[in-house]
């Protein structure tokens, strides 16, 4: 699994993609997307008049020479842009795969976002400590995958929520949480509203395994809590199970809405679907990728 | 405790049944997840303190083993043997007399005293229980009951007689009815001196309920009326057993023809008496006197007399036998012998008997004459026989025999013979007449003979229309002339009460004025009133005396307790459905 967390022919699969956004917020080294300021790229963007200071190697002197008057031709200028994906590394990411799913994610995110030449920065907090990765370039994309593969096991005892600040970097242009969501909707609250000033796109992907949605256990069973051990004995009958389901859309819908007040997308990533199906094709439905 | 169907303990099968069935049923899976977040908030109730955690985890298997064993515990039919500090028997002297009814607070002390015996009742539920009431004759009401219901309706239907308690016949019945056995004896009284109460043993132990409140008083003592030429002359004597001054009005009533007489203001100094006299009243049978106090008793604020001329003196002629004087002395009359002057003197208020026949004509009253001095007797034989009089009501002649008798007075009635000849005869006046000494016959050796002179007086003496004054539930023989009976009514004409034999009869218990009705045209006024004992009223305190008696021998007493259970078993097994109920089906 280590060597094999995400295969590179799928890697390759996704070199047509990149990261879109409408966050004006880009960084200052150079990239491959273009800024609203004019730069230094090859892509013609406007004429207008000379000003005293201008430099004087950027008058198009053809201008000059039918008008007689001097003009400054601007290029647009193209700029890079920061990524920060946040992997959750509670306990409960343990669960059925959850794991594999969120670091694919991860990896795959990461690799659209190097060959566009952005800069890319993982973080997650491992044994109470916070790890981050930041690269550039897309010889990187091993190093993303190489740090994600020695993550062998979400065992953070704290609160997702919590501990998220610590380590973002300053001056994101997108933020990616990738999470199971499964936290009191205050703490969200909490969070969603200190993120609006540190990140204008904000997207959370929350990962979530078949038997989440869905319950499959049969007859009497006690449901331990992976993180805090807590106990639920539960006879499954439909009434319980719709009760689960009704529960847990109350939880979403009330998510949902939090993220819609403060700004923030948030799709489901579903286990048993795959990583490449949310990367090619839900994303792209949204506008996320392009 | 003890059961007393302890064959049916196989069902503890049942239990034990379900026992095992929760011993085996399944068990819970374990199943780690992500997080109990939404599972907890669909059972959020089981979340409590783990006791309260098993128990509602377990409800349906704890009511069930608790209907079960309940169940088992009623079928075993479980009992409590009831230890008392007393057993054997109870019995309880309930002091009748007119002095219970004293109220305080609106409550007589006969039925502070009939609420405190229903208690000692209801407690000793079970037990054998005997209620003596007070009197000249003291009654059970109730014999060794051990049912609770039927003793408490026994006293609720406990009313005071009005007659004096004479505690110590009621105490000498009570021990009588206990014999050997052991007995709690409880005297519900006013007042009793201990040293009345025999000296406690062993087997019984003694407790007087007796009432230390503090009464008012005022009581009308003493009230006498005698008719006079002039009218009826009336004296009455208050008497004030309070500390304090008390002031009211006397009422004088003739209670037959309902007209007040006198009313009048009075005021009795605290302890003292006061004495008051009426004249020139108009003449009445009988006189009502009452006092409107402000008291606490009200049984002797009222007071009756009958004015009849009841004679209750004879004066014999010293010519006749000795034996005479001592018949009449016999049947209580107060006797003196005389010449025949002081016959005469005394003719008018005694009963005169001689042998003078000349006394018949003279004088307003009736005589009786035994023997006749101015005829010679002459021989007779044969049988006696009579003819119905209230005379011979009690006094049979049939065994008498007499060897000689006078010759009879033409005009006058025959009310017995000897053969063919008159015996006794009687005047139209109503004078009595035997015509024969006591040398001649063996009359006086039967014991006929001080009845049928009792019975003489009575018809002699009291020709008037009283019959006297008597005390609650007095018994006295009366004598009427019809073999009717008498039949007694109160001065309103109420029916009260009646008797087919004169000798039984019992006066009335309620204090008043009554008719006794012997014919249709007979009817003669007494009147009932308290005894002089009754109109004082004495408190004393309570005690007990005699120790509490051991449990050794006693009788069990097996309280059947089951019962009471099924109920909880029905809650139970409301509270299972329940549960199941909501719970729905395990799996």
């Amino acid at each position: 699994m280590t060597e094999e967390l995400i295969p590179n022919q799928l890697l390759n699969r996704l070199g047509a993609l990149s990261i879109s956004t409408k966050s004006g917020r880009l960084g200052h080294h150079k990239g491959t997307h273009r800024s609203r300021k004019t730069g230094s790229s090859l892509e013609f963007s406007d004429f207008r008049e000379y000003h005293l200071g201008d430099d004087l190697r950027h008058i198009d002197w053809n201008v000059y020479a039918r008008t007689g008057q001097p003009f400054i031709k601007q290029f647009l200028d193209e700029q890079e842009m920061r990524i920060h994906i946040v992997l959750d590394s509670t306990k409960s990411m343990q669960v059925e795969g959850k794991w594999d799913y969120a670091r694919q994610l991860c990896a795959g995110l990461g690799h659209i976002a190097l060959k566009s030449g952005d800069t890319v920065s993982v973080s997650t907090r491992i044994h109470g400590q916070n790890r981050l990765i930041r690269k550039k370039g897309i010889l990187q994309r091993a190093a993303i995958t190489k740090f994600l593969s020695s993550i062998e096991e979400p065992n953070s005892e704290s609160g997702f929520t919590d501990n998220l600040f610590g380590h973002i970097p300053k001056a994101v242009t997108v933020l990616f949480l990738v999470t199971d969501g499964l936290e009191e909707t205050d703490n969200w609250e909490h969070l969603f509203k200190r993120l609006r000033g540190i990140c204008n796109d904000v997207r959370v992907i929350l990962v979530q395994s078949k038997s989440e949605e869905l319950p499959s256990f049969e007859g009497d069973v006690r449901l331990v809590d992976i993180e805090n051990e807590d106990s639920v004995e539960v006879t499954m009958t439909n009434r319980s199970i719709c009760q689960y389901i009704e529960a847990k859309e109350i939880h979403e819908g009330k998510l949902f809405a939090l993220s819609k007040k403060y700004g923030i997308q948030i799709i489901h990533g579903h286990v048993h679907v795959g990583v490449m199906t949310l990367l090619t094709k839900k994303m792209r439905q949204i506008g996320w990728l392009e | 405790m003890g059961f007393a169907n302890l064959i049916n303990s196989w069902t503890v099968l049942f239990p034990i049944a379900v026992l095992l069935y929760y011993f085996f049923r399944k068990k819970y899976e374990v199943k780690t997840i992500s997080s109990t977040m939404f599972w907890e908030q669909s059972m959020r109730e089981t979340k409590v303190s783990p006791y309260l955690k098993n128990l509602q985890k377990n409800a349906l298997f704890y009511l069930q083993m608790a209907t079960l064993l309940l169940l088992l515990f009623i079928l075993l039919a479980p009992f409590m043997i009831k230890e008392e500090a007393i057993h054997g028997q109870t019995i309880v002297v309930m002091d009748t007399s007119a002095s219970m009814l004293v109220e305080k607070d609106g409550l007589s002390l006969f039925d502070k005293h009939k609420e405190a015996i229903k208690k000692m009742v209801t407690e000793r539920s079970g037990q054998p229980i005997t209620i003596v009431s007070t009197g000249k004759e003291p009654m059970t009401v109730i014999r060794e009951e051990k049912n609770a219901e039927e003793v408490l309706s026994a006293i609720n239907q406990l009313e005071v007689s009005y007659e004096h308690e004479f505690m110590e016949r009621a105490i000498e019945f009570a021990q009588s009815i206990a014999a050997d056995s052991e007995v709690d004896i409880h005297i519900f009284t006013d007042s009793l001196n201990q040293q009345v109460l025999p000296e406690a043993n062993d087997t019984m132990a003694w407790t007087v309920n007796a009432s230390d409140l503090n009464y008012r008083n005022v009581s009308i003592d003493k009230f006498g009326a005698v008719a006079t030429p002039d009218g009826t002359e009336a004296i009455i004597k208050l008497l004030n057993r309070t500390e304090k001054n008390i002031d009211g009005n006397i009422i004088l009533l003739d209670p037959i023809t309902k007209t007040t007489l006198v009313k009048d203001a009075f005021m009795v100094e605290g302890e003292q008496e006061l004495l008051l006299s009426f004249k020139d009243l108009p003449t009445s049978l009988a006189l009502t006197a009452s006092i409107l106090v402000d008291d606490d008793y009200a049984a002797d604020n009222e007071a009756h007399i009958s004015l009849g001329n009841e004679t209750t003196h004879a004066i014999i002629d010293n010519q006749l036998h000795e034996l005479i004087k001592k018949a009449f002395e016999a049947v209580g009359l107060s006797v003196s012998t005389g010449s025949k002057n002081e016959l005469t003197a005394a003719m008018d208020d005694s009963i005169v008997v001689t042998n003078d026949a000349a006394y018949l004509l003279s004088g307003t009253k009736p005589i009786i004459l035994i023997g006749r001095n101015d005829e010679n007797p002459e021989e007779v034989t044969g049988v006696i026989s009579t003819k119905s009089d209230s005379l011979f009501s009690i006094a049979d002649l049939s065994n008498v025999y007499v060897s000689e008798i006078y010759p009879a007075f033409d005009e006058f009635q025959t009310i017995a013979m000897i053969g063919n000849k008159p015996f006794i005869q009687k005047s139209s006046r109503g004078d009595i007449i035997i015509l024969a000494d006591v040398e001649m016959t063996d009359w006086p050796l039967h014991a006929s003979f001080p009845l049928f002179i009792w019975s003489a007086i009575e018809q002699v003496g009291a020709e008037g229309n009283a019959i006297g004054t008597f005390t609650p539930n007095e018994r006295k023989a009366v004598l009427s002339s019809g073999q009717s009976g008498i039949e007694v009514f109160t001065v309103d004409d109420e029916y009260v009460t009646s008797f087919t034999d004169t000798s039984s009869f019992i006066a009335p218990q309620l204090p008043g004025v009554y008719k006794a009705r012997a014919e249709a045209a007979n009817e003669k006024i007494f009147t009932v009133q308290l005894e002089h004992e009754e109109l004082d009223l004495k408190t004393g305190s309570s005690y007990r005396i005699g120790k509490a008696i051991s449990g050794e021998g006693t009788v069990e007493n097996k309280w059947m307790f089951g019962k009471y259970f099924i109920l909880p078993v029905l809650l139970l097994l409301l509270m299972e459905w329940e549960v199941q109920r909501r719970r729905g089906y395990p799996h």
